[in-house]
């Protein structure tokens, strides 16, 4: 039975800028009104996580192809959808969010996706981009207002 | 000559690029599988506390941070000459038994599954997890899902949460189990041993007992006659947190055996100039090339490689499986495609374990950790799901850690991914018109080994996108395809 609204963060806290989800989470412990989900996993048990729930925000990082960083951007799970298919070793979010509407037999009522432009990942690192990290303020302030209103913005 | 390249579009849980050299009369002359690693990870953890290891080191990773938890746990055991309490051994044990259904299973259905139980003609936009569930039913899914979610449920009774363990410590462990944990374990221990066997039961219902599948499994371009290392159990049995080192000849002989933490004696790396990934190879055989057979020092690691390496398992059901598996396939098996098999058999024997850990009276023991003595240098092996995982460390006298160096799975398959790309494809790729599910039968051999390359980021869209690029001889671009891009 889905009956709960959730705030999914996705992020690892030592790979510079990817954790971007993991500070949105810290800002918002202690949240009323939804789970907060830190999730630091591959895409089947992001999937598995967010069974049982009607509403979920998911929060991420994306990297920018043109240089900008530390803006949010709002991705719809319809564009998530091309980067669909069989890959080498994990399943992409958007077959994650699939495989959670196939398996659970009852798709979320609504899924956004908030995600920060973020600079390249290629190495280890626990500092993160000055940017990034007031976005992830930002963000959480977003989040709050998603959960109270339901709205974003 | 003319170059078929899978290449990566973006940065994102991996690289990998496979380029498939073709001369002009459109035979394949060369096959190279190329990475770009993440570096960086060892100096990342020089200058932290040694005790630091084992929670950072789980983060290289998001699809197998126990291994990692595992390996550098025995490092900085031996590190700080702390050999842990038979309770925390078994408690450890018995984590790492959870993790390996959970990984295993993950990959089963996730990645193998859509390449063995969906026809390999499928087109690539259809061969994924979702066609798979409507293929065996929304029921058995929600199912597997379901079964699944209790090794899930273990790690996080046991580890304080699914993914990064952080319950491990030098010398032992930080938490025992109460009587509660141990109950919550044994019923859903049960759970486990059904996901076991109803694995088991759709890959023997729908690949095994296929004739189709087995000669597929041994055709010509899919059978790498290698060498292959493992650690080995007590009583030659499969064992996945101890034993020496043993490495086979392809004629299923025994090359040699050997500790650890001897391991720098053995194993050697060589470079290549297209590739970042270092090459090792067995330093008593030699570096001849990347070929098959007895003369070349190629080695692999995994599934195949313990299946090969040991005699069996020491649990009756897994046990029993591996007899059917060797019955049909031959020992030692080649065939590449044969590290799904395997890996779904380690399933029935590391439920299996829980099951039979969890009745174990030590397993609620108060006495969870050593003290730990003055730091040095510390050598860690696990049996890691994809393959033999070496994390070897040395600290001063401070604990501070001065050396990092680790040694992944993927790492040690290189050579071995190299060669099946290559042979796969001389067999396989004929001209340059390559129909879709000729790709589709070069990705399904990568995916047995199912390389984890650098996989800590989760930054969207999450997946290892590949590209094939088909160029000519004189280096001009002829095609180009995107795969999970």
């Amino acid at each position: 039975m889905q009956r709960r609204r959730a705030v999914a963060c996705l992020g690892n806290p030592i790979m510079g800028d990817d954790a971007f989800g993991v500070l949105v989470a810290k800002e918002l412990e202690g949240m009323a009104g939804a789970d907060l989900l830190l999730l630091d996993e591959g895409g089947l048990d992001v999937a598995v996580n967010l069974i049982s729930y009607s509403n979920i925000l998911i929060i991420d990082a994306i990297e920018s192809k043109d240089g900008k960083v530390g803006d949010i951007v709002e991705l719809s799970v319809e564009a998530l959808s091309e980067t669909k298919g069989l890959s080498g070793h994990a399943m992409t979010l958007a077959e994650a969010l699939e495989a959670l509407s196939l398996l659970s037999g009852e798709a979320p009522r609504e899924v956004r996706i908030l995600a920060c432009r973020i600079r390249p990942v290629e190495t280890y690192g626990e500092s993160v981009t000055p940017k990034v990290a007031e976005a992830a303020k930002l963000c959480a302030r977003m989040a709050e207002r998603w959960v109270r209103t339901g709205s974003i913005r | 000559m003319k170059r078929v390249v899978i290449n990566p579009a973006t940065r994102l849980e991996g690289h990998a690029k496979i380029a498939i050299i073709m001369d002009d009369r459109g035979e394949v002359q060369e096959a190279l599988f190329q990475t770009v690693e993440f570096k960086g990870f060892e100096s990342f953890c020089l200058g932290r506390n040694a005790e630091e290891l084992p929670v950072i080191t789980s983060r290289i990773c998001g699809v197998c941070p126990w291994a990692h938890h595992m390996a550098s746990l025995k490092a900085t055991d031996a590190l700080f000459n702390a050999p842990p309490p038979p309770t925390a051994l078994k408690v450890r044990e018995l984590a790492y038994d959870a993790f390996l259904v959970h990984d295993h299973s993950a990959v089963f259905y996730a990645l193998a599954a859509p390449d063995l139980l969906l026809d390999p003609d499928t087109p690539r936009a259809q061969r994924n997890i979702l066609e798979l569930v409507k293929r065996i039913g929304r029921d058995t899914g929600a199912k597997v899902l379901a079964l699944r979610k209790a090794a899930s449920d273990i790690l996080t009774i046991v580890g304080g949460r699914a993914t990064h363990p952080i319950f491990g410590c030098p010398g032992g462990i930080s938490r025992g189990l109460t009587k509660e944990d141990i109950a919550a374990i044994k019923e859903r221990s049960r759970q486990l041993i059904e996901l076991a066997e109803l694995t088991n039961k759709v890959f023997e219902d729908t690949v095994a007992s296929k004739k189709e599948f087995i000669d597929l499994f041994n055709t010509d371009a899919f059978v790498n006659r290698s060498y292959y290392a493992s650690l080995i159990g007590r009583d030659g049995k499969i064992g996945f947190l101890d034993g020496d080192i043993r490495v086979i000849k392809p004629d299923g002989s025994v090359l040699e055996e050997f500790k650890p933490n001897s391991y720098q004696d053995h194993f050697k790396e060589t470079s290549l100039p297209w590739t970042y990934m270092k090459f090792p190879y067995l330093q008593s055989v030699g570096w001849k090339g990347l070929a098959e057979g007895e003369d070349s020092g190629v080695y692999r690691v995994g599934p195949l490689a313990r299946f090969n390496v040991a005699n069996g398992f020491s649990t009756p059901r897994a046990q029993a499986k591996f007899e059917l598996f060797r019955e049909t396939l031959g020992s030692p098996a080649h065939q590449t495609l044969a590290y799904q098999w395997a890996r779904v058999i380690e399933i029935i024997h590391a439920a299996e374990k829980v099951s039979e850990l969890v009745e174990d009276p030590d397993l609620g023991g108060a006495e969870i950790r050593s003290p730990i003595g003055k730091p040095g240098e510390g050598v860690g092996v696990v049996e890691a799901p994809r393959g033999l995982l070496i994390h070897h460390y040395r600290a001063n006298e401070m604990g501070t850690v001065t050396f990092v160096n680790l040694i992944v799975p993927s790492t040690h398959n290189n050579s071995g991914i190299c060669l099946s790309v290559k042979k796969a494809a001389k067999h396989l790729v004929k001209g340059t018109d390559i129909p879709e599910p000729v790709f589709n039968r070069v990705e399904m051999l990568y995916r047995a080994y199912d390389p984890c390359l650098a996989c800590g980021t989760h930054a969207l869209p999450g997946s290892m996108p590949l590209e094939f690029e088909l160029y000519d001889s004189s280096g001009r671009l002829l095609r180009s395809e995107s795969r999970g891009t």
